[in-house]
């Protein structure tokens, strides 16, 4: 597969600074409901799996 | 690197397909990614990179893997600083080699294969694939747009689970 190419012009070298509490905070509760949405989706994909494969076997 | 939980989605990249691609000849060489150590000062000279990766490498906090081509395992392409931040990967520094920055570069591709291989770190250690990093105020809709990077506050932005997928995807086989 063909690498993700940046264009000429940009380049990514970058040094990032630490962030506050309050944007770590800010960001954990973001990313809390991100992963919170990513397990009900893993869940709601099992459950019809499972049912396909019940489904299926009968 | 710190033991990786097996957590969180059911994601196994086991096989390395990275590649970069010579700028001038379109050719695509495969790459490789290893943890930099001390032995690996000497690889690289101070005055050839923007940040002292010499002290990155001996900051404990944190871990830097160097990009190389398979076949040329002593020429650094890229480098890349990550802290674990037990909930997702924090990307300190990334940059590339001087002669893969600017108008003249040779390789390009380098740092979004970084940036995967910093994702499948952060899916490997069961943090679903969250990392997050700064960006140059210009830069920030181009991230957006390559990476499906999400924009948090001023130059905060972040790689969440579906993009980090993507990114994997494109660089990882199963």
């Amino acid at each position: 597969m063909t690498p993700i190419k940046e264009p000429k012009n940009i380049d990514f070298s970058k040094k990032s600074e630490p962030w506050t509490e309050k944007e770590l905070s800010d960001f954990r509760k973001v990313m809390q409901k991100i992963k919170a949405k990513n397990t009900k989706t893993k869940k709601r994909t099992l459950r019809i799996k499972n049912r396909k494969t019940t489904t299926s076997g009968e | 690197m710190a033991k990786h939980n097996q957590k969180g989605l059911d994601f196994i990249v086991d096989k390395l397909t990275n590649s970069i691609e010579n700028i001038q000849t379109g050719e695509v060489f495969d790459t490789i990614i290893i943890r930099l150590t001390r032995a690996d000062n000497n690889l690289i000279k101070k005055t050839e990179w923007q940040f002292d990766w010499h002290q990155e490498i001996n900051d404990k906090t944190r871990e830097c893997f160097k990009l190389t081509t398979v076949n040329n395992p002593n020429i650094i392409q890229g480098l890349v600083s990550i802290e674990d931040k037990q909930d997702h990967i924090f990307m300190y520094l990334i940059e590339s080699a001087k002669f893969n920055v600017g108008e003249n570069k040779v390789y390009v591709g380098v740092p979004a294969n970084l940036i995967a291989f910093v994702c499948k770190v952060s899916f490997d250690k069961g943090y679903e694939g969250f990392v997050a990093f700064d960006a140059k105020t210009s830069l920030i809709k181009h991230y957006e747009e390559s990476l499906h990077a999400t924009h948090f506050r001023g130059l905060r932005m972040f790689i969440d689970t579906s993009a980090a997928l993507r990114l994997i995807t494109h660089y990882f086989k199963n």
